[in-house]
């Protein structure tokens, strides 16, 4: 089984991914902000990360770069999941160094193929 | 007779006839011998008669006759000469004459030798001396004579020659008192002609040096009549070089102009050679010869002689002048250097007081003429820039105004400063600050006034009162200027535009950071409102997909209402986020090509299932000339999407047309959409295309929708460069019709 960093800050939207998750048959961990995640990150590797950009501390990017830096890093896929919808914020986000990006609302169908990809 | 001897040789053998012939002819012949005869006789009386007479002048001659015999003794003597000698005729015969002589004697031996040896006649003189001791001079002329016998002897004339030799002593005597004298006169005359000669020189020198002095003054007068018209420097020197010259003048003159830094101006010369080409050339570029640089750094007066060319072997100048000697000072005038001038001058006038002076008096006048030209100059600079000034001042927009800062009264003013306020000039300058100025009062005007003499100038804001008693605001910069007196110099510029100008500046800045505060506000809005949807759509989502087990029936209709309302919320903060967008300038238009009829079609695909179900049919007419346009194919989607579903919208109750319609107008792409439903009144018309105004409180319940759709709609056609209008009848339905550039631009946003 996959073992998922999910980085976010909103509880309930974290209840929503991990059920997603659970659903799916994945294995989800929590960090309700970007010192939590990066700590997280340090024990273990994780095969994906899914975080939000707007979060305490340190916003999604740094956390990502952070994270990505580590050993054992260099090739886990992240996912930036955010509210951060408007037109160019896609772009920014993916040259940034993510793999791929889901606004929020997110459509549990949508969310769900995007993470199938990642399954190996 | 010869023939008669002859005959008689021959007189055996005459004949009878020739005895008688014969007798005859001895007869006539005896006849003849007998007159012969008489004759004779009467021939010796006569010698006789002549010898008594002869004897008689011989004696009685005025000169003495001596005959001498070759040993000078005397063998005749006349009268007159024993008179001479003192003595007895008789007594002096056989007598040697050297008896008589006095002092040498050989003359008179000599001369006789001399006659006798060369039987010549012969002159000498001696002095004799007679029985009393009287001493004279006496000349002998003697001729050497035969006696009958044919002895030789020497006939002498003495004359006594005393007189003749007194006289002879005394022309001597004169003649060489005379010659003295002569010879005293000579020498004093050579002398007196060598100091005449002396004197001429001198004179003609003088008269040389006066006729060049005379030349000189006329040269110097004319330079001063040329320094009262001249007004040019460079032709007042040219001319000075040529006046200095001609009429023998200086040998030669030329003139350098300087400026600030000795900097070269201009060369004049008159009279120079080549070399002062070259020189000039020099100059020009700095390089002044070394007595010209001495002359202008140090102003001493520089005398050209031998001395001077002997210490100044490496000046050109000097070195260009061969011969002549020459005059150098520097044209100055109260301390302010114009340049040099140098003449050229004789060299035996080089030292010549005269002709220093009169250089002198060159160098003062020209220097004082350069200054006065210069002044002239300034001034009438000085005046131009004054008329210039003035004309600057009267073109003035603004009003400009000198003032008494003590009586602030207005002393002077420019044309616009009494029209700006609708009085003649004479009305206004007989004002006072406080009569054009409601707000400045005197103690303001006081106090002011002060300041500005603390700190030159200041800038105020205030009113200036017209004469029919409006008044306008006005900027008045006011400067302190001390000249005579003090005044006081102020610019008023009528500010009534640029405050109007300045208040829409202020309120479009507010305008401009509200409309951006609301974007923000509305982009953040949108972007906090996104997390809770999240969590409403998704797990209703979740609901719907049963991961949390069976629902039933109504739990799956609250779950899909839930859902549907969530989705609209959605909508409704995306159009929000696109509104707050286009007003903030955020939107970037990607230009690309655009087939129109296929945009159209899609954008009908989006509202065909809801047409459906309302029974609303839709209808396309293309112009078949409007093919591609270049437009952003996203935005022009969004446009057609809102305009469509508006229509099919509004066109309920069921069974209405949507009528799509494009054509092409000029470089524009026309495209309309119509609909047969409710229609607009007149009075909202003016509402239809501001944000969140649907035209009744209830409309959006009603019919849906966010309220902004035409809002964005507008917005993103003028991005475009295009126009959006609306035209309906109430009841009867509303046609929307937008027009976009054939090839839009790309709008600068901020």
């Amino acid at each position: 089984m996959k073992k998922i960093l999910v980085v976010e800050d909103d509880p309930i939207n974290m209840r929503l991914i991990c059920e997603i998750l659970s659903v799916k048959g994945f294995t989800a961990d929590e960090a309700e902000d970007g010192k939590i995640a990066v700590r997280k990150a340090e024990k273990e590797i994780y095969d994906l990360l899914l975080i939000d950009i707007g979060i305490p501390h340190i916003d999604g990017v740094e956390v990502m770069k952070i994270i990505r830096s580590k050993p054992g890093y260099e090739n886990v896929p992240a996912i930036a999941v955010t509210s951060y919808a408007m037109k160019g914020d896609r772009e920014t986000f993916l040259e940034a160094g993510f793999d791929d990006y889901i606004s929020k609302p997110i459509e549990v169908a949508d969310f769900i193929n995007r993470l199938e990809r990642y399954r190996k | 007779m010869k023939e008669v001897k002859g005959k008689t040789t021959d007189l055996k053998k005459l004949s009878s006839g020739d005895v008688q012939s014969l007798v005859h002819e001895l007869e006539v012949h005896q006849i003849e011998l007998e007159m012969q005869n008489e004759e004779l006789r009467r021939v010796q009386h006569e010698l006789e008669e002549a010898r008594n007479r002869y004897s008689d002048l011989y004696d009685f001659a005025p000169i003495g006759y001596f005959t001498f015999d070759k040993n000078g003794s005397i063998l005749e003597v006349n009268l007159t000469g024993a008179k001479k000698l003192g003595r007895e005729r008789g007594n002096l015969i056989k007598k040697p004459f050297s008896l008589y002589i006095h002092g040498n004697k050989d003359i008179f031996s000599s001369h006789i030798r001399e006659v006798f040896n060369t039987e010549t006649q012969m002159i000498c003189e001696l002095r004799l001396v007679d029985n009393k001791g009287n001493i004279y001079d006496a000349q002998l002329e003697s001729m050497p004579v035969h006696d009958s016998d044919g002895n030789l002897l020497a006939r002498t004339a003495m004359s006594d020659i005393t007189g003749r030799k007194r006289v002879e002593e005394m022309l001597r005597k004169v003649l060489d008192e005379l010659e003295i004298r002569v010879k005293e006169r000579t020498a004093e005359l050579v002398e007196a002609n060598m100091a005449l000669q002396a004197e001429i020189k001198e004179r003609k020198r003088a008269e040389t040096r006066i006729q060049h002095l005379n030349n000189m003054l006329g040269a110097i007068r004319n330079v001063n009549q040329l320094i009262t018209r001249e007004k040019d420097k460079e032709r007042l020197v040219q001319e000075s070089c040529i006046l200095l010259v001609e009429n023998r003048g200086w040998q030669l003159a030329w003139i350098l102009l300087v400026g600030k830094d000795q900097r070269y101006i201009t060369a004049a010369s008159a009279g120079a050679d080549e070399q002062f080409l070259f020189l000039v050339e020099q100059m020009k570029r700095g390089n002044y010869p070394r007595c010209v640089r001495d002359t202008l750094i140090q102003g001493q007066p520089f005398i050209v002689c031998d001395d001077v060319r002997k210490q100044h072997k490496d000046c050109v100048l000097i070195n260009c002048l061969a011969g002549e000697g020459a005059f150098t000072a520097r044209l100055e005038h109260e301390g302010k250097v114009y340049g040099t001038i140098t003449v050229g001058v004789l060299p035996e006038l080089v030292l010549d007081r005269e002709e220093q002076s009169l250089f002198q008096e060159l160098v003062t006048d020209l220097s004082y003429a350069l200054a006065g030209i210069e002044s002239e100059k300034e001034r009438q600079r000085a005046e131009d820039s004054l008329k210039l000034f003035r004309s600057l001042i009267e073109q003035s927009n603004d009003a400009i105004e000198v003032i008494n800062p003590e009586t602030g009264c207005l002393l002077d003013a420019n044309e616009r400063a009494f029209t700006n306020l609708g009085y003649t000039r004479e009305e206004f300058l007989s004002l006072k600050v406080s009569d054009i100025d409601p707000i400045v009062d005197e103690s303001m005007f006081s106090k002011i006034v002060e300041k500005v003499r603390k700190s030159g100038s200041t800038t105020i804001e205030t009113r200036h009162l017209r004469k029919d008693g409006s008044n306008f605001p006005v900027e008045v910069n006011i400067k302190y200027v001390c000249l005579d007196r003090d005044y006081l110099v102020t610019v008023a510029r009528d500010i009534t535009e640029r405050k109007r100008a300045e208040e829409i500046q202020r309120e479009n800045e507010y305008l401009t950071y509200a409309s951006k505060v609301k974007s923000d506000f509305l982009a953040n809005m949108s972007h906090e409102l996104r997390s809770p949807l999240n969590a409403v759509i998704g797990f209703s989502e979740l609901l719907k997909m049963k991961t949390a087990g069976e629902l039933n029936e109504k739990q799956q209709q609250y779950v899909s209402d839930i859902l549907t309302s969530g989705k609209h919320l959605l909508y409704l903060i995306n159009d929000i986020l696109d509104l707050s967008k286009v007003e903030a300038g955020k939107i970037d238009l990607v230009i690309e090509k655009v087939h129109v009829p296929q945009a159209i079609n899609e954008g009908l695909t989006l509202v065909k299932e809801n047409a459906m179900k309302d029974k609303i049919s839709l209808k396309v007419e293309l112009d078949h000339e409007l093919g591609f346009v270049e437009v952003d194919k996203h935005r022009l989607k969004q446009i057609l999407f809102n305009l469509l579903s508006n229509a099919v919208k509004f066109s309920k109750p069921e069974g209405g047309t949507v009528t799509v319609k494009t054509r092409k107008e000029g470089d524009m792409a026309q495209i309309s959409v119509s609909d047969t439903g409710i229609g607009i009144r007149e009075e909202d018309m003016g509402k239809l295309f501001k944000e969140f105004e649907q035209i009744s409180a209830g409309t959006t319940k009603k019919y849906g929708g966010t309220g902004l759709g035409l809002s964005i709609s507008k917005k993103l056609v003028e991005l475009h460069g295009g126009t959006i209008m609306a035209e309906s009848e109430f009841g009867r339905g509303s046609t929307f019709t937008f027009l976009l550039p054939l090839k839009a631009r790309k709008e600068e946003n901020e």
